[in-house]
Order: structure tokens, then sequence, then C-alpha cells
């Protein structure tokens, strides 16, 4: 456990002392402002469509930045002197994968935080929608990705020992389902199913859709519905299945990793 | 008493290449110094001894136990520093070397004694506070030596350590190996006989992946003696001797040439047989196995 601390302060202080970390939180904050303000204050009956765009672009990006933390000591030539302590080999993964995986999830959250934050006062065609629509969708849209991105990043780029492939892989995975619209099933797409329109909200939305400022009483009504339904409604048998996925996926393959790199620490 | 055992290990990289051949030795304490040649398995069998390669067939024991099937008795007591070697460049000095030392077990105080003692060691407690990538090639090599040292290893493996030290500096690690107290194994891979020389108790000749020669520095000398001649010969005749001995010294005073070529026969009617350095040995064992090629002819 002791050992499993050390590798994961490391990669955190790591982090820390690089220049990424401020850019990235001030990119994440400005997310969490567009998502509020250009998307579910201003159309909130698509709430559930905003959330999944928001979380696929999100978790795409956040997937780019982890992955490299054991190759990165191969470039730093450290890889001899770490690999010949008596660290378990996957105590070493696990620190590694996990230290990421915090790291992707703050960020995350600090999108999540400013989103709800600017929910309460930022203009918009509809009023506030209250922290639950935003927190419970994340839960289901972001965490999945991110457990399983930041294991396909690290398995990729520690068995290829060349970040692009992890990048390849993880445009692959992401996109293919966009770029074949419906030829994929909504099972194996790592985006969940963003383009269901089935809760109410939608539903109700679909029939005002030109209209760009509503009622008073339709938009507290559209609220409404989105609180009781978002993401409730699309929790289906398919995209519950497709989490739990994408979740299993995330551990088998910092399992594999695990394998994979204790080959690598007998010189195979 | 550590006891390293290394029974007919070999090594194969690709279908047709070995690095290591059937290589069979015994270690026990003491600085033991692993010389041959570029391409003769010095790093490849460090690797091995490092728990870092498998070999290809043999077995090696640390204090018995195999270091494939066990590794982590032997990770345990071990110190390593590869020919390679680098760092977090935006670590300090001391921050680096406690996460060394964290995953090499020591802990609380006596790792916050240890980093301060190896730094002390090489001379770099000035530096503790700098980020690694202000340092220099040398100061990275230092700091390399400090990090193998963090655990008080029993085993300690070097690959070539002097490369990019001063002569002050180089000359400070011979002294730290020297005075390294308590019975452990030193095994220091260089190209450098003179550091050889200066440290080790034993040598292992490797040349193209098999164990040339092994025993003591003086062993080495006397399997030398009368293949080391001094001549002083004019320019052309020197020339020709060139091509046709290993020289090991030619000093130039006008047109004479005061040389020292290693070859098992006198080389010439007014060579006088002189005894042999460590290098000059080293040169011999190693000429035995390639003959010196007769240099082209000038135009």
């Amino acid at each position: 456990m002791k050992d499993f601390w050390t590798v994961m302060s490391m990669e955190l202080l790591l982090f820390r002392r690089g220049r990424a970390s401020w850019w990235l939180a001030i990119f994440v904050i400005f997310w969490g402002l567009f998502l509020v303000v250009g998307a579910t204050r201003f159309t909130a009956y698509n709430a559930w469509f905003h959330f999944s765009v928001s979380s696929f672009v999100l978790t795409l990006l956040l997937t780019f930045l982890t992955g490299n933390q054991i190759q990165r000591d191969r470039e730093q030539r450290l890889e001899s002197v770490v690999w010949s302590t008596p660290m378990a080999t996957g105590v070493y993964v696990c620190g590694k994968y996990v230290a990421e995986l915090l790291l992707v999830v703050g960020f995350a959250a600090l999108e999540l935080v400013t989103s709800v934050a600017l929910d309460g006062f930022a203009p918009g065609n509809y009023p506030p929608l209250g922290p639950w629509p935003y927190l419970l969708s994340w839960c289901w849209l972001v965490l999945p990705g991110l457990v399983f991105g930041s294991a396909l990043a690290l398995f990729s780029t520690t068995l290829s020992r060349r970040w692009m492939v992890a990048t390849l892989v993880v445009l692959l995975i992401w996109l293919l389902p966009i770029v074949l619209g419906g030829g994929i099933p909504d099972v194996l797409s790592i985006s969940g199913n963003f383009l269901d329109t089935t809760d109410p909200a939608q539903m109700l939305g679909a029939t005002f859709k030109s209209s760009f400022a509503p009622s008073a009483a339709v938009a507290q009504q559209v609220v409404h519905l989105v609180q009781v339904s978002v993401p409730q409604a699309h929790l289906t048998t398919t995209f519950l299945i497709n989490r739990l996925l994408f979740l299993s996926l995330g551990v088998l393959l910092v399992l594999a990793t695990i394998w994979g790199f204790r080959r690598q620490r007998q010189g195979n | 008493m550590p006891t390293l055992s290394i029974d007919r290990v070999s090594k194969q990289y690709e279908k047709h290449f070995w690095a290591l051949r059937d290589i069979s030795l015994r270690m026990e304490s003491g600085v033991w110094g692993l010389v041959g040649p570029n391409g003769a398995g010095k790093t490849t069998l460090l690797r091995i001894l490092a728990s870092l390669l498998v070999p290809t067939k043999g077995v090696v024991c640390w204090n018995t136990q195999d270091i494939v099937r066990q590794p982590q008795a032997l990770r345990r007591e071990l110190g390593f520093l590869p020919q390679e070697f680098g760092g977090y460049p935006r670590l300090t000095a001391r921050e680096f070397l406690s996460y060394i030392g964290a995953l090499k077990g020591v802990g609380g105080a006596l790792l916050r004694r240890r980093v301060d003692m190896v730094l002390e060691m090489v001379n770099l407690s000035a530096e503790a506070s700098r980020r690694l990538r202000t340092f220099s090639g040398g100061m990275t090599r230092r700091l390399g030596i400090a990090q193998a040292l963090l655990n008080d290893p029993r085993i300690l493996l070097l690959d070539e350590p002097t490369v990019g030290l001063d002569p002050a500096e180089r000359v400070r690690f011979r002294e730290l190996i020297a005075t390294l107290e308590g019975e452990r194994l030193v095994i220091l891979s260089t190209h450098i006989i003179t550091d050889v020389e200066a440290m080790a108790t034993d040598i292992v000749l490797l040349d193209r992946g098999r164990v040339l020669w092994n025993g003591t520095p003086m062993a080495l000398q006397n399997d030398a003696a009368h293949a080391v001649w001094e001549v002083t010969l004019d320019a052309t005749a020197f020339e020709r001797a060139r091509s046709l001995y290993q020289v090991s010294q030619a000093l130039r005073r006008g047109n004479q040439v005061e040389t020292r070529l290693v070859t098992p026969t006198s080389p010439h009617a007014t060579a006088v047989s002189v005894e042999p350095t460590l290098e000059e040995a080293y040169l011999y064992m190693v000429s035995q196995e390639h003959p010196v090629q007769p240099l082209l002819p000038s135009p």
C-alpha cells in the first residue's frame, strides 16, 4: 500500500509541476460555462443531448492527457532504475493508473462545479435546472468514459511504447460510432445514447423547437420535466449494459496492462 | 557472505545472435570489474543480474534464490546504475532520491538520513534543491550513483559509472567504492581500465558473449608477462610496427618514437621486455582473440 501511495503521489506531483494543468483548468471552466450559457439554459428541453455531447468532448479530451505514465519513465531513461526496485508490478501500474484517473476526474469535476454554480445565476431562456440533472448525468456519462479511456490509453501506450498508437485507438473508439451513424449498436458506443430523444422534456420541446423564448409557464414545465426525467428516463437496459461494459473493459485493460508490463519488466 | 552464482547463462536476441554464451561465474563479496570490447555482452549480463532481462538459458542465483523465479529477494538488496540514466526534470535531486528510496522500501527518518548521506557521498549536497533539468551530464551521473546507494545495497551493479565525470569526481568515485563498508558485491562494467585497476579485486573479461578470462588484476598482469615490449624506433619503423602489433603507448621525440608493443614474441632486435600494465594485459588478452589486422600500406 505504501508503494501505491508513493507512485500515485509522484504522478500527481509531476502533473502539478507541469504547465498543462493551468491551461486545462481554464479550458474545463470555459467548457462548463459554455454548457450552461450556450446549451442547457438556452434549450433546456434538450438537456440530455447537451450533457451527452459535453461529456463526449470532455472524456475524449481528458483521455488524451493520460496513458503516458509508464512510457514516460522509459523516455526519461528511468525504467531500469525504477523497475529493478522491489516494488510490485501491479502496484506500480495501479498507482500510475489511479493517479491519472484522479487527475482527469478532478478536471471533469471542475467542469461540473462550474456548470452547477453558473446554472444558478446565468441568463437564459429557461430557469435554473438545479444541480441534480448536471450531477447525475455527469456520473452516468463522464465517469465510465474516463475509467475506460484512462485504462485504454495506458494499455495502448505502455504496450505499443508509442503515445501515437493510443491517440489513434482512442480516436477510433470515440469517433467510429459517429462516423458509422446507426451502423454500430448503442451498446458499443462510448457516448452511450445521446441521440435518444425519449424523455418527456425532449418530447415536449419537439413541439416548440422554433420558439427561442417560451412563456414562463412552459419554461417552468420543461425544467420540471428535466428535473424528474434526466437522466432517469435514459437509463434503459441497453444504456446500463453499455456503461457496465465500458467499466468492465476499463478494469480488464488495467489487468492486461499489468500482465503486459510484467513481461516488459523482464525484458520481453 | 553475499554470493551471486551464474550458471551457464546465455541470452539470444535474434535467431542467429547470441549476446551471451554459456557464462558461468561465482561472484562473492568484493569489487568485480567487468571489462571487454564493445558488444562483448557486459550490459546484457548486468541487465540479467538486475532482473531486467530473462536469460534464454541458464540460471542466476542470488544467495541460492533464482532471480527469475524470485526477483524480489535480489531487488530488495540491489543498487543499480544503468548505462543510460535520467530523471524527472521537474523534480529536485532530493525529491527524486526520496521517490527512488521509497520504492526501494526505505522510509521515514531513515530515508531522509540516507538521502542526505548519498548526496554527500557524491558531492551533491549543495545541489539538493535544484531541479534536475538544470543538472549537467556529470551531475546526473553522480545522482545515478547516489540513487544506487540509497538502500545500502549488498549487491551494487554499476554500468559505466564514471562516464561523463571529471577527473576529480572520478577519483572521488573510486574512493567512495573503496570505502563502502560491510560485505557486499560490487560489479563494475567499464571500458576504463584505470578504474578497474584502482578498484577491482577481481576481473571478468568478456568478449563476444563469452568469458575470455577471469581472475585477479595481478593474475591478469602475470598472464601477460613477457608480452609487452618497449622499443625506440624511427618513424618509418614505427609505422611498420604499428601495422603488425598492438601499440599500447607511443611518445614521439623528434624523429624517434618511444613505444610499447603488446605481442608474445619480440617485435624488434632492440626491444626490451617490460612489466605490463593492467591495460596492456587487457589488450594482450583481447588481441589473442582479435589479432591486429595489418594496416593498408600508405600511398
